[in-house]
């Protein structure tokens, strides 16, 4: 049943996207019409009403740095509270502020948008680039997100899509899909690590690919850590060298400091090649009494090192606990693929090095190995004669709210999908007509350190003195990562309903909304 | 798709509650941990949701995730050596009408754990005695802790065949006649 149905990867980055697609059974990266196989996943609102995506809109962020908005990964699907959120409010140029179910909104020209509206529009470009070179309409998509992604950030990842108008296939994990890209077509038969430093989150991944199966042993992050923090780095490094030689804070001023990270990020990228990097930004501050000032320095790479080393080391913890995971050590890998356009810079090749004590293969370009693995998934989806074949599992532990604040275990991270367990509940009061369960995701026992997924409500069973009722719950997480939860009395066979008052996420019209609103929007 | 192979899916997804995790992966009892790997590579291959990603969804589709999902669940638990053995236990134990594993039997196997070591909280505590007295080879302390453990609880299986142990251990040479 082999079909000519186009199906898209597309890479949703935190800095920069990537899309592919198979052609003549190979994946192939699209670039735009400029040429750019990467987009910066930036969306700049201008004020006639127009959108602009991409590298046009990323240098608008100098210009326009309130109607700008970058890094939006960074914050879909996480609750107002959560640190990340508040971690953004403080260093953002564009307005964060808490929408419905403590959710984030960013106010744009008074305007409120939720984040997955603004990957929407990102998606919308990606969309756009691949029907422009392929000369015809594309609505399947396969989409990358960390694997150490939770649910929440999931559905809002797979939302987006759905705003932009794409049918998510499968949302997929950045290094499983770098893995497919490196293993397709190959007839291998050996264990890999994938070490995925991306703009904003670090994955480790461990498989074993036979053949065309590709099996995932175990999983870890840190999706706190990705070469922004690098430049966060470089960036209060400047802020307090300008602080020393002129007695002038220029943190205050929100236009010099994003200039700064600009600068920040262009000097990392420097030293992919060179030792030493000369920074000069003229008129990077003008204050209230007309004083220009010029920032000029020269940063050596020991500085570099040193500015970033523990970042570094962070990410090697996280590699530890996916070896002792799969109860591995770094010797039972065969060989490491790099992901992310910061595993660029010496200093994150020479640390892999050592430890993995193998030199990493190379030919693999880190910034769209995961969008035409990606594309591979896809095709593996809607082709029935492909052979190519993915066993993934949950990066985080399912949870179970119980009493006093703690939680229990239901299904533990790094179990193979799809997969579910039931548990048996009984009333606890009499004439019990609703049973309310909630589920967590994360490594804690304590529910608050948990990521709430959501509170389920169960009613429509029998109703009667306490004790007397059971309730089966069923927790299943699919294919997709996504966790389901449904509930039966196994004593009538009746299934219960479920009412979902959850979480950050959006509301069946709030995407019908926001999909009018991306639909008919006019991009730049 | 034909009507043979809805056929072969009905009876497996039919069979799935007679059936225990060795059956599911096609797997011989004693199959070694690389064997159950390669099963488990096998059955998904032959029944995982994305195999049938362009199937309309519909009874056959859901029989196939049914299928798949068991297909995990047997992996899971024979991949992991004590859960197997609890498992290959608890098949034994309930004469085979048990053939799923559940977490809670695994809590249950806790609580049985917990019983063994000692019911009481003095038993426990001499317990924990007797068993560092054999670690410093302290084997005569040993065999009175572990009796006077049994004086507590008499009916104690682990207690008795600790005092045996250190007894075993006590080298003919100390004994004073």
């Amino acid at each position: 049943m082999a079909t000519n149905e186009i199906v898209i990867g597309v890479d949703l980055g935190t800095s920069y996207s990537c899309v592919a697609t198979m052609e003549d059974g190979q994946p192939t990266v699209i670039a735009n019409d400029w040429g750019e196989r990467t987009q910066a996943s930036v969306v700049s609102f201008l004020n006639d009403g127009r959108i602009q995506v991409g590298n046009d809109a990323k240098k608008r962020l100098l210009t326009y740095p309130r109607q700008t908005i970058y890094s939006a990964k960074r914050l879909i699907g996480r609750y107002i509270f959560s640190p990340e959120a508040k971690k953004a409010q403080a260093v953002c140029s564009y307005e964060i502020v808490e929408g419905p179910n403590h959710g984030i909104r960013v106010k744009v020209l008074g305007e409120l948008l939720s984040l997955p509206q603004i990957s929407a529009l990102v998606l919308k470009e990606m969309k756009e680039i691949a029907e422009s070179y392929l000369g015809q309409t594309v609505t399947k998509a396969v989409i990358t997100v960390p694997a150490y992604f939770n649910d929440n950030q999931r559905q809002a990842t797979t939302d987006a899509g759905k705003i932009a108008g794409l049918d998510v296939l499968r949302i997929i994990n950045e290094p499983t899909a770098a893995a497919l890209a490196y293993g397709f077509g190959k007839q291998l038969k050996e264990r890999v690590a994938v070490y995925d430093l991306g703009g904003g989150t670090f994955d480790i991944s461990i498989l074993d690919i036979g053949n065309d199966t590709f099996e995932v042993l175990a999983t870890a992050g840190d999706t706190y850590l990705g070469g922004d923090d690098i430049d966060m780095r470089l960036m209060d490094y400047f802020a307090d060298l300008f602080m020393k030689e002129n007695g002038v804070n220029l943190r205050k001023d929100i236009m010099a400091l994003q200039r700064l990270r600009e600068v920040s990020e262009e000097t990392k990228k420097a030293f992919s090649e060179k030792k030493k990097v000369k920074v000069h930004v003229p008129e990077v501050l003008t204050t209230e009494d007309g004083k220009v000032y010029d920032f000029n320095t020269i940063i050596d790479s020991e500085t570099f090192v040193q500015l970033s080393m523990d970042l570094v080391q962070r990410s090697f913890k996280v590699c530890d606990e996916a070896f002792q995971s799969a109860g591995m050590t770094v010797h039972d890998v065969d060989g490491v693929i790099l992901v992310g356009g910061p595993t660029r810079l010496p200093l994150i090749r020479d640390s892999v090095r050592h430890y993995f004590g193998k030199e990493p293969l190379s030919g693999i370009d880190p910034d769209e190995v995961v969008a035409m693995g990606a594309a591979i998934q896809g095709n593996a989806l809607v082709d029935s004669s492909s052979q190519t074949f993915l066993l993934d599992i949950t990066p985080l532990t399912l949870r179970l709210g119980t009493v006093g604040g703690y939680s229990e275990q239901i299904i533990a991270r790094n179990t193979p999908v799809p997969i579910d367990r039931t548990r048996t509940f009984t009333t606890s009061r009499d004439n019990q007509e609703r049973v309310k369960i909630r589920i967590f995701q994360g490594e804690s026992n304590r529910q608050e350190e948990n990521e709430m997924l959501g509170e389920f409500e169960f009613s429509g069973f029998r109703v009667a003195r306490r004790g007397e009722v059971q309730i089966e719950v069923t927790f299943e997480i699919d294919s997709d990562g996504i966790v389901n939860v449904s509930a039966r009395d196994p004593e009538s066979g009746q299934s219960a309903s479920t009412t979902v008052s959850l979480s950050s996420g959006l509301s069946q019209d709030e995407i019908q909304q926001s999909m009018d609103q991306v639909q008919s929007a006019e991009l730049a | 798709m034909d009507s043979k192979f809805a056929e072969r899916i009905n009876a497996w997804v039919k069979a799935l509650d007679r059936i225990d995790y060795y059956q599911v992966l096609q797997v011989d009892p004693h199959a070694s941990m690389g064997q159950i790997r390669e099963a488990y590579h096998k059955q998904s291959r032959l029944f995982h949701p994305d195999r049938y990603f362009h199937l309309d969804q519909g009874e056959l589709k859901d029989g196939i995730y049914k299928i798949s999902k068991r297909v995990t669940e047997a992996y899971v638990t024979l991949r992991d050596a004590q859960k197997r053995s609890h498992y290959d236990r608890q098949l034994v134990e309930n004469k085979r009408t048990k053939l799923r594993y559940t977490e809670q039997s695994e809590l249950q196997q806790k609580k049985a754990k917990v019983e063994q070591t000692g019911k009481t909280e003095k038993g426990r505590q001499l317990f924990r005695q007797g068993m560092a007295e054999m670690k410093r080879a302290d084997f005569v302390a040993a065999e009175r802790t572990f009796k006077m453990a049994m004086a507590y609880e008499s009916d104690n299986e682990l207690f008795k065949q600790k005092a045996e142990e250190a007894r075993n251990n006590i080298k003919t040479d100390y004994k004073i006649k």
